[in-house]
């Protein structure tokens, strides 16, 4: 008999999120996919899998689950995820060989938005349009029964495996987010462009997987106004609406917007970013395009670097395995 | 023809810029460049987006460099030029006015016509599929005739139901799947313009051309119950 998760407890920021579905934006479909595709791909590397598989985005207040069936490993990774087990808390980025019946309980800290929640071989469950990343304002994928809520049954596709841990700390996040112009800097009076970089900006309360708002000061348009032509959005563009209070373009985006996307968010920063959880603040600096490449290359390098061991081995070196992580962690 | 703009958007994606205004040679210029270079995408290039103006290149940075696809891209932009052949045509029948579009009345009032003549302005004309985007499937059509052009509502609606064909500001559109909405809802079509089971699963391409044809409130019904069913698809012209 196979294993499956039964949620008991399922707060509303949680989803199934895999790399997302590029290539259908054209269509209208947005991207989706983690907002933090390293903890992704770490929860995976963890659990055993393959980088690109499914796992839960768990938001806060978080998550419990009981295995059902047979026994299933799991692995949970994030800035700081907590985790209890039959109530007892443990904590750290690592995996867990769970028998049918006992209780786990995962939630992010309350300085990081997001824990991933993978599972040994990954959930059994139909890809739409060739991703199985939940966007909740079309209903497209995960379950293919809309939001995941209590009662929801999510069926495991691999038997048992080993118990892995992050034998070093998870990617630490930047004192300052690196930030670049964007393509329509140009509708940006100058002052607000130092405003942007000088302001230590608030994580709105409304923020979701579509847009984390900025709370402070209002920015400015040029003559050129607030209104353009519809056109593409990258990931982590910051769009400058006609109340002149930017909103960063998260994973589940709109595929196309009229308003002007004044700055961009570099890549590799975006999953420190977007594990700012409400009512924190932020601060931005800006790069130049090549700086952003190679801190795209560092992360690349750092992620290929991580530490896996089995649980409980400590950190000596002879028990660690350096695995390549690097597959797929730019994308998202 | 001067040569497009090329605008870095981030570190992951450049955006081919033709023009700024909604027109339908600046547009084809934008799908001409999508076709070319989606039948073989360059190495790097994750998707392509295009838009009324200008074509979204996402890309891997890792894998390709700003400076090669752009170069890329200028060498193509010079072979491509514009896409002049019109799309399919689609002829696309509407339920107006009533449960079915419920701001014809007024819609009509504001511009001091009957709802009749509003209904034969809006389906006497051929619009243009200018691109998909906000929603799946939802297509933005140009070519509304200047008479019907209205502000968008100060109140957006929270839903609006798929199908519905509107009107905001110069533009019109088919939406696709319930979306929250600014415009004004003057009918709908048993049609569906996205279909996650059906094939094709997106009905309308950019560059396509439509037009609209009145049909009675029953005859909607009747015809939504066989789209329903599966007992009706809707096929182009053939000499569009």
């Amino acid at each position: 008999m196979k294993a499956a998760l039964r949620l008991t407890r399922c707060g509303p920021w949680v989803s199934v999120q895999d790399r997302g579905r590029p290539g259908y934006q054209r269509y209208g479909i947005s991207e989706s996919g983690a907002m933090d595709p390293v903890s992704l791909v770490i929860a995976n590397r963890l659990a055993g899998n393959g980088p690109g598989e499914a796992c839960l985005e768990v938001g806060g207040p978080g998550l419990t689950m009981t295995p059902e069936g047979d026994e299933a490993t799991v692995a949970v990774a994030g800035p700081a995820p907590r985790v209890w087990l039959d109530g007892g808390e443990i904590t750290g980025n690592r995996g867990f060989r769970l028998a049918p019946g006992r209780t786990f309980r995962v939630a992010p800290s309350p300085s990081s938005a997001f824990v991933y929640l993978a599972a040994h071989g990954g959930f059994e469950l139909s890809p739409m349009f060739d991703s199985l990343s939940f966007h909740a304002r079309s209903g497209i994928g995960g379950t293919g029964e809309g939001a995941l809520g209590e009662g929801a049954v999510l069926p495991v596709k691999g038997p048992a495996g080993p118990e892995l841990a992050l034998a070093e700390h998870p990617p630490i996040a930047p004192a300052k987010i690196a930030i670049l112009k964007g393509p329509q800097f140009d509708h940006l009076e100058p002052g607000s462009w130092e405003a942007l970089l000088e302001t230590s900006w608030k994580i709105g309360a409304r923020s979701d997987r579509m847009g984390v708002r900025l709370e402070g000061p209002v920015l400015k348009h040029t003559d050129k106004g607030y209104n353009i032509v519809s056109d593409g959005i990258a990931l982590g563009s910051v769009q400058l609406p006609g109340d002149g209070k930017p909103i960063v373009l998260a994973a589940d985006r709109q595929t196309t917007g009229g308003y002007p996307k004044i700055a961009v968010i570099a890549r590799a920063d975006m999953p420190h970013f977007a594990q700012l959880p409400a009512g924190t603040f932020v601060r931005f600096r800006e790069v130049t395009l090549e700086a952003a490449i190679g801190l795209l290359k560092t992360r690349a390098q750092r992620i290929a670097r991580l530490k896996i061991g089995p649980v409980g081995r400590g950190l000596d070196s002879e028990s660690l395995l350096s695995v390549n992580l690097i597959g797929g962690v730019i994308r998202g | 023809m001067t040569g497009p703009r090329f605008l870095t958007v981030g570190d992951c994606a450049l955006s081919v810029e033709f023009g700024d205004t909604v027109d339908p040679t600046t547009n084809a210029r934008v799908l001409a460049l999508d076709k070319a270079l989606g039948t073989d995408l360059p190495e790097g290039v994750i998707e392509l987006v295009p838009t009324y103006r200008a074509l979204m290149i996402h890309f891997d940075p890792l894998t390709t460099s700003l400076a090669a696809l752009r170069k890329t891209v200028e060498q193509m932009v010079v072979k491509t030029g514009a896409d002049d052949a019109l799309g399919r045509l689609w002829r696309v029948p509407v339920g107006y006015g009533g449960d079915l579009g419920i701001d014809l009345a007024d819609l009509a009032a504001r511009h001091g016509l009957t709802e009749e003549q509003v209904v034969e302005i809006h389906a006497n004309a051929t619009y243009r599929v200018y691109m998909i985007g906000f929603a799946p499937g939802f297509c933005y059509l140009g070519g509304l005739p200047e008479a019907l052009h209205t502000p968008r509502r100060i109140e957006p609606r929270l839903v609006t139901p798929a199908g519905t064909v509107s009107i905001g500001g110069a533009q019109a559109a088919v939406t696709s799947v319930p979306v929250p909405s600014g415009w004004h809802l003057i009918g709908r079509t048993p049609l569906k313009t996205f279909d996650p089971d059906g094939d094709p699963v997106f009905l309308f391409h950019p560059g396509d051309q439509v037009r609209f044809e009145r049909i009675s409130a029953g005859d909607w019904h009747t015809l939504s119950g066989r789209v329903e069913r599966g007992e009706f698809r809707p096929t182009p012209e053939d000499d569009a």
